[in-house]
């Protein structure tokens, strides 16, 4: 290595003698590249060399890079594969190469070079260093050969003696013992005298073992019986301080620990030491609660120093006071009692739950108690620990889970009172409650023993978890209350209207009340709720500032959030009657009214379509804002019933979706159970008419004269429910109202509740009916343009083919009617729209009207009456439907159904006569 | 085995009063038993029997439903009237019939609607307005009562033929109720499948986890009701050793819910019918005229016979 540097020719001689031999067998090849090659070769391998570098990849001879390089063997290759041309270029090339790895190798030469000459440098300086040190060295070895000269020769005068010394030791230390022995009786008895068992037992811990092995020795055992006695004295009296009443935790903690050192049965000690904790713990406890009430009476005293009569009550005036009061309270119960909880808990582990530790601690004594502040003479009763066999512990270790339990169920019985949320739960203070979890939060992180055996901080977590959900179940659960206690007002309004007047001054007002309510409620969300809830996310408490504490809450509120809008849909559901109430009540509820449905279904409607994405809006905006990089986060896009877009966090979109998804479709369920409600309704009035072979004493009712003179009375009355059902209506369903159209629809209903509504004005119905079909009516098209009456064709298609009734011709025709008509959903989907509504309950009216007369047999004259009064309801219901296309359907329908029906030849009046009855003209 | 006898049910108009009676007919015999030609001829021709009116059924005119004993005992029958319940027994070789007992109903709240005999013993369920009452003919006593079975009009009843003590109702609620006499404060299951009135029911006679119903919806519902059915057990314990079965794709275990819709009719179906003789046949009447017999899907029969 040395001499590589050093001699930097013999190199180039040594490839000089390889290059002329690989030169005699390649004659063509120019010289200057059989000289540089090997060389360069030889320098790469040293440089290898040099750097411990292994050698490379698998030998290539035809791979100019690689040691296993054969000259000859590239050449003809080369001369062989390649062109003239090709063979110049290369040549060219293969020179610029060997110019340029010269170069390189010359700078590497000059790098390399001026460290050798620092090294010869360093070397020249250890040069001289090392010269004087041979002088030292000499004059090193001559004294240490002195030493050793001394020393044996001490060794050997002291040599005999050293036996007897060491026996002389021994018989000192075993005198020693043996004294102490003896003396232990005497010293048990002073340690009795002055109480100071703790060393007393430690006397004796020392000795026990001792003497029970020389029992056999008449003085030992003498001696083991004394001290016996004494230590059975010190029994007692350890006994009696650990069951004196005032004996704080820590002093039966460490009586314990003397009994366990005394060999006590452990199981009864545990029995024991958990009894007499209990009942520490819970005087504690009490005490504790006293005081700290005692605590808050002081606080509240220095707040309100005057009033000393509002103790208790919470001042609004003073906000700090309460919180600051709470936040006492829970250090003071902290301090007093979670501490003591914990020591015991510690100790108990200690004393009975763990293996023996004698065995570990006894080689390392001095290690575990470092954390007692207690003299190092205690270090005994540290480590202490009863020997119990498995299913002994087990069982210890179960009542003492149970202890722990009740203790921690107690404990936060007491932690929930003071998280108590005020009766309006806006007035919440939410950084107070969490500066308390917080707080409780990291006294219990302090208690490492409670943590990891009675699970604690699991509970801890739990009680922060319940809290956080019953701020927002509280919160959105106010907002849910608050709406269905305005349904119930209205409901029992509306009920009590019923009971005394049939007033309808209040229905116009439904809709601006329901808009009002809806205000109020997204008000209530937007504001107060999401306030509150800001604070809890804002607030600088260390506890929901720490990592993910903030995402859990979110998410927590999140949930929390969606399950408020399930719940309201629920209860909506469950609020409003129900079609068929369940049978078999004991104690019937009055159900609200029917309008209530449609409200209920307004409200979600307007919730699906508008508010809840508003609403969920200002929720991402508050909350999800606060989130530093909410603006990095792609928002998902909504839009709402109107066509708007909102943007919204990724995270609540899936929710709002949802929630709109749910509303709108409860709405609409509502919906159709306020039509069949609605439609129930209506026709039970023609159930009572129609009850079966009712008919023939209608018909007696009827008169002498032989065609019907009026329209049955009961059909203006449905006109007239059908009338207000649809004001209803229209306050719901009609849009927004404005002034205009809201006046229009006034008048419509005046109009057509005026004559039905004063029965006593008009004498009769027809007469009222008369101003019904006036003509002036803007809205009333004419429903004689369409003259085909299903009577009237009925009685063409008679008249035309034969006098024989049944016919096969007049149910043929109907039949080939059905095929071509829909067929018609009595209960089916509601359009949510006025006309919507009012056609399925008409449906649900005329079908039962069918079903009715064909359970009934009539007779010529109830036949006609049917004509009159299903003309006349075609006439009425016309106008309250856009398709009448359904109404002739089923009216036909109910044409054929009485004509089966009659039980003689039915003689169908003629249209014109139908008309005059119904017009009220009667001209009989 | 009388099976040629039967009652019919109609309104009479005589001397301008419309009157409700029941007649008992004998069917003539049927074309003599001549196999070899009957099995041959590939269009059978149904040939209008000879009917022979035996007697009309006195009282009050105002019949809505006779009821056979469903123990085949052919001794006697049961009347339903609008407020009565009658109780007959035949006399001279069904030639005649004789008054044995009546229950009267108060006239108060609407008529009579329907009855089923119980086939387990001699009890008789009616139905009136929305309530149903059991009443024993035997001791003459009322054996059960369901106020408000029904939140509208009760249309139909039948007693399940295999369970004692459970029976089916149906109504203008447009619900099927299935109750258990026992205990009637609340119904053991409830199928609303119709969307208007219910008016008529039945078990299938052979596996009564197969239910129809059919309304004025102009349906015909086929149920499976098999969590209450008295084959609720059989399919508990032997679930394991079918695994070699071929049609294992096609059968499962039959569950609860709607098999099939008929909607062939084009108007209310006012009756349905199970067939006495074959266990998968059932035939459904329509207000106009329409009789409709349908079979068992498939699966399903094979889900309960396999």
């Amino acid at each position: 290595m040395s001499t590589s540097p050093t001699s930097p020719k013999s190199p180039t001689s040594n490839s000089q003698e390889q290059s002329t031999s690989f030169a005699s067998t390649s004659v063509h090849v120019t010289p200057h590249i059989t000289l540089t090659l090997p060389r360069k070769g030889r320098a790469k391998q040293l440089l290898k060399d040099f750097y411990g570098l292994p050698d490379g990849k698998k030998a290539d001879p035809l791979d100019i890079d690689f040691s296993a390089f054969d000259v000859n063997k590239y050449v003809n290759n080369m001369l062989a594969e390649k062109h003239l041309s090709e063979l110049m270029q290369r040549d060219n090339d293969l020179s610029t190469e060997i110019r340029q790895l010269d170069g390189d190798m010359k700078t590497l030469v000059y790098e390399n070079y001026s460290k050798f000459i620092s090294a010869t440098d360093t070397i020249r300086k250890m040069k001289s260093n090392v010269e004087n040190m041979e002088s030292e060295m000499d004059q090193l070895s001559q004294s240490i050969n002195n030493i050793s000269n001394v020393t044996s020769s001490v060794n050997s005068a002291l040599g005999l003696k050293r036996d007897k010394i060491l026996q002389l030791t021994g018989v000192h230390d075993l005198l020693k013992k043996i004294q102490f022995i003896f003396e232990l009786p005497t010293r048990l008895k002073n340690c009795l005298d002055q109480k100071s068992y703790a060393q007393a037992v430690r006397y004796y811990a020392k000795t026990s073992k001792l003497l029970e092995h020389y029992r056999s020795l008449s003085v030992f055992s003498s001696i083991e019986i004394e001290c016996k006695e004494i230590m059975d004295k010190v029994t007692k009296r350890i006994r009696e301080n650990m069951t004196n009443m005032n004996a704080t935790g820590s002093e039966i903690t460490d009586c314990m620990a003397l009994l366990i050192i005394l060999k006590e049965p452990p199981q009864q000690l545990a029995k024991e030491y958990l009894e007499l904790q209990k009942n520490f713990l819970t005087n504690l406890l009490r005490k504790t609660m006293e005081e700290m009430s005692s605590l808050s009476l002081d606080s509240s005293q220095d707040s309100q120093p005057k009033n000393a009569d509002s103790e208790l009550k919470k001042e609004p005036s003073s906000p700090i006071s309460p919180k600051k009061r709470a936040k006492s309270k829970l250090t003071y119960l902290n301090q007093k009692f979670l501490k003591e909880l914990n020591k015991f808990v510690e100790s108990f582990n200690g004393f009975f739950l763990m293996p023996p530790r004698e065995i570990r601690e006894a080689k390392s004594p001095g290690k575990s108690p470092g954390k007692s502040p207690r003299s190092a003479g205690n270090d005994i009763l540290r480590i202490v620990s009863a020997n119990m066999d498995g299913d002994d512990r087990d069982i210890a270790r179960q009542d003492f889970l149970n202890f722990t339990d009740d203790m921690a169920k107690e404990y936060f019985i007491i932690v929930d009172s003071l998280l108590e949320f005020p009766e309006q739960i806006t007035n919440l203070n939410p950084s107070t409650h969490l500066q308390l979890l917080n707080d409780l939060y990291y006294a219990t992180l302090s208690c490492n023993s409670l943590c990891t055996i009675a699970r604690f901080e699991d509970r801890v977590n739990e009680v922060i978890t319940a809290w956080e959900i019953k701020l927002a179940k509280s919160l959105f659960g106010t907002a849910e209350k608050k709406l269905m206690e305005k349904f119930t007002k209205y409901a029992e309004n509306e009920l009590k209207k019923e009971s005394s007047t049939s007033s309808n001054s209040q229905v116009h007002e439904l809709q601006s009340y329901i808009l009002e309510m809806e205000a109020t409620f997204s008000d209530y969300l937007t504001g107060d709720c999401f306030r509150l809830l800001e604070e809890c996310i804002k607030t600088e408490t260390p506890m929901i500032q720490k990592k993910g504490g903030v995402d859990r809450l979110l998410k927590e509120f999140q949930t929390q959030f969606k399950e408020f809008w399930r719940s309201i849909v629920q209860s909506s559901n469950k609020y409003i009657a129900p079609v068929h109430p369940t049978p078999i009540t004991q104690n019937p509820i009055q159900s609200p009214p029917s309008i209530i449905a449609l409200m209920m279904s307004r409200v979600l409607l307007d919730f699906g379509e508008i508010i809840a994405i508003q609403v969920y809006m200002t929720f991402s905006n508050i909350l999800y804002n606060q989130h530093n990089d909410y603006r990095n986060r792609i928002g998902a896009e909504i839009y709402n019933g109107l066509g708007e877009r909102f943007t919204i966090a990724k995270e609540l979109a899936h929710d709002v979706r949802e929630v709109v998804g749910i509303c709108k479709d409860v709405a609409q369920r509502i919906l159709e159970r306020y039509v069949e409600i609605k439609g129930n309704q209506v026709s039970s009035k023609i159930r009572n008419i129609y009850i079966p072979n009712y008919i023939q004493n209608l018909d007696e009712n009827l008169g002498k004269s032989p065609l019907p003179e009026k329209v049955t009375p009961i059909w203006s009355e449905i006109i007239t429910d059908l009338v207000y059902i649809e004001r209803e209506v229209v306050m719901l369903y009609g849009g927004p109202v404005d002034e205009e159209k809201s006046k229009e629809v006034e008048n419509i209903v005046e109009k057509r509740l005026n004559p039905i509504l004063k029965p006593d004005t008009s004498s009769n119905v027809s007469g009222g009916d008369k101003s019904l079909l006036s003509p002036g009516t803007a809205l009333i098209k004419s429903p004689y343009a369409h003259s085909n009456s299903s009577y009237s064709s009925i009685s063409s298609t008679r008249s035309r083919t034969s006098p024989n009734p049944f016919t096969s011709s007049v149910q043929l025709t109907s039949h080939i009617d059905k095929l071509f008509s829909d067929r018609v959903e009595i209960y089916g989907i509601v359009e949510m729209s006025i006309v919507g509504i009012m056609m399925g309950i008409i449906k649900i009216l005329l079908k039962t009207w069918i079903e009715m007369i064909r359970l009934n047999t009539l007779t010529n004259k109830s036949f006609q009456q049917l004509q009159v009064d299903s003309e006349y309801m075609r006439v009425k219901l016309w106008r309250f439907i856009e398709d009448e296309g359904i109404m002739n359907t089923m009216l036909q329908e109910l044409a054929s159904s009485a004509f089966k029906r009659c039980i003689e030849d039915p003689l169908p009046l003629v249209y014109a006569d139908i008309e005059m009855i119904v017009s009220g003209k009667v001209s009989f | 085995m009388q099976s040629d006898l039967f009652f019919t049910c109609y309104n009479k108009l005589t001397s301008n009063l419309i009157q409700s009676k029941a007649s008992l007919w004998r069917m003539g015999k049927a074309i003599p038993e001549d196999s070899e030609t009957n099995l041959q001829s590939h269009t059978p021709v149904a040939t209008s029997l000879p009917l022979e009116n035996i007697f009309e059924v006195d009282g009050d005119a105002t019949i809505k439903k006779v009821l056979w004993d469903p123990k085949k005992a052919l001794t006697g029958f049961v009347s339903i009237h609008d407020y009565a319940l009658n109780v007959w027994s035949f006399a001279d070789q069904f030639a005649s019939s004789k008054l044995l007992n009546t229950f009267e109903f108060p006239s108060t709240s609407g008529p009579l609607t329907t009855g089923a005999w119980n086939p387990h013993q001699s009890e008789i369920a009616v139905g009136k307005d929305v309530s149903i009452s059991g009443w024993d003919i035997k001791s003459q006593s009322q054996t059960f009562n369901i106020n408000e079975a029904h939140s509208v009009m009760v249309r139909a009843l039948d007693f399940n033929p295999n369970k004692p003590n459970q029976i089916a109702s149906a109504g203008d609620d447009c619900k099927v109720r299935f109750w258990d006499l026992r205990n009637t404060t609340e119904s053991i299951k409830e199928i609303s499948d119709h969307t208007h009135w219910i008016w008529a029911v039945g078990y299938n006679r052979f596996y009564d986890q197969l239910f129809l119903s059919s309304g004025s919806d102009y349906q015909v519902n086929l149920q499976s009701i098999v969590s209450i059915s008295s084959a609720t057990f059989q399919y508990n314990d032997y679930d394991d050793n079918k695994s070699e079965d071929e049609y294992k794709e096609i059968i499962s275990k039959p569950t609860d819910g709607l098999v099939r819709t008929y909607d062939q009719h084009e108007d209310s179906v006012y009756s349905v019918a199970w067939s006495a003789h074959d266990p998968w046949v059932f035939c459904s009447l329509s207000h106009d005229g329409r009789a409709v017999i349908n079979r068992v899907p498939r699966e399903e029969k094979y889900k309960i016979i396999l």
